[in-house]
């Protein structure tokens, strides 16, 4: 019923994306519905250009982003408007590294902790990998999915509202133009130029 | 065999002076036209291409826009792609803007331009307060120079930039990861009379405003 729900609501490209993975065929032992009760596999490996700001208490960040998410893990590099890097962030199997352009580096074992602390703002970087493909991540949370009045969708998972929108569809996955990620007086937001699905 | 040794090592000192000749007539001429082209470009505009590669040099970020300054401290970076991406100095505070993040950040330009790249091309003229600057001689067609931060916050490693005549070309700024930004600016002009409002910006409605 969810399902129908959801689908129902989706937009175009949401619908085009279950009409794809239809006819790509599922394998049979793949799950017809993944985590969230949603059609489609969950993309393991993708790249991400765009732009990142971040606002809380007034102060905040703003910069350009580039992020690599694959199975072994994730690396976010936060950079200057002029492309200097601020701070690389790298996740894998171990944790979490920061490292800031005077050379420190940081440990933790999550990403939203270290952040935090080393940023002054949290990126839940874990979770942003299924939400930006329009999914709560596996395990964690209260979540709700829904769509908004403007044809994009909004999640709640693990006390964030995640918000995405400007659709389009890369090599048959919809992924948003636009995300907002907001808890506790956070607001993060991206505008994204360029996905790619898949190794470079 | 031995005179072809006695030739070789003429040749070779030979060479060595010619080397040292340029090098010392090349470091007077690039700094010379670092500070001439400081002194005599009281404003400035041009398209420009940035390429952001990384420590494997391949291309991870490509940009454009124009660029206009008004020396001491004002200039506007107008990106049109990123579309909507704005820096803008007015003097007394750095003013960045996204519109369609509908964000804007606002330093103060000390704070904000001291060794910044902006510094090079739209500060005062006291650059070796900030620089320690080294000729490269020239490569190509461009005559190169290397600009140190003396700060270690510049958040740059180095930057280089490459003059054509008198006129400045490309800047290569280099971060503290190993990345390098290339700034190419194709079509400098010089002293163009440009509106005071190019140097103000005021935050749009319902934009946010944060103060770092």
């Amino acid at each position: 019923m969810r399902f129908v729900v959801a689908l129902r609501r989706a937009s175009p490209q949401v619908l085009l994306l279950a009409l794809l993975a239809g006819c790509a065929g599922l394998p049979p032992t793949a799950p017809v519905l993944a985590p969230a009760g949603l059609p489609g596999k969950v993309l393991t490996v993708f790249n991400m250009n765009g732009r990142i700001g971040a606002r809380y208490d007034g102060k905040g960040f703003y910069g350009n982003v580039r992020w690599r998410h694959d199975a072994a893990g994730d690396e976010v590099w936060l950079l200057s408007p002029l492309g200097q890097a601020v701070a690389q962030l790298t996740r894998d199997a171990g944790g979490v590294d920061l490292l800031t352009s005077d050379q420190r580096r940081f440990h933790a074992a999550d990403a939203e902790t270290l952040t935090e602390d080393v940023l002054g703002w949290r990126l839940p970087l874990q979770g942003l990998a299924y939400w930006v493909q329009g999914r709560p991540a596996p395990g964690g949370g209260a979540e709700a999915r829904e769509a908004t009045a403007d044809g994009g969708v909004r999640l709640r998972q693990a006390g964030w509202t995640i918000e995405l929108d400007k659709f389009s569809v890369v090599d048959g996955a919809s992924l948003p133009g636009s995300v907002s990620l907001r808890r506790d007086g956070l607001e993060v937001k991206l505008a994204v130029e360029r996905w790619q699905v898949g190794r470079e | 065999m031995k005179i072809t040794s006695t030739l070789l090592r003429h040749f070779l000192a030979a060479s060595c002076c010619l080397c040292l000749l340029g090098a010392s007539v090349a470091q007077a001429s690039s700094l010379d036209r670092l500070h001439r082209f400081v002194q005599s470009t009281q404003t400035g505009k041009s398209h420009f291409t940035q390429l952001v590669l990384d420590k494997k040099l391949a291309t991870v970020q490509e940009a454009n826009g124009t660029l206009e300054f008004s020396r001491p401290g004002k200039f506007r970076w107008t990106y049109e792609k990123p579309q909507g991406q704005l820096i803008v100095g007015d003097g007394e505070k750095v003013w960045v803007y996204d519109a369609e993040l509908k964000q804007v950040t606002v330093r103060k330009l000390d704070q904000a331009l001291g060794s910044t790249p902006a510094a090079l091309l739209a500060g005062r003229n006291d650059l070796e307060k900030f620089f320690v600057l080294k000729d490269l001689g020239k490569r190509g067609s461009l005559e190169w120079l290397e600009a140190t931060p003396k700060s270690k916050e510049s958040g740059f490693e180095l930057i280089r930039m490459g003059f054509k005549g008198d006129l400045l070309d490309v800047m290569e700024l280099r971060d503290n990861f190993g990345q390098t930004t290339v700034i190419r600016f194709p079509d400098l002009q010089r002293n163009p009379v440009l509106s005071p409002d190019r140097f103000t910006f005021t935050p749009p409605k319902g934009a946010d405003v944060i103060g770092e």
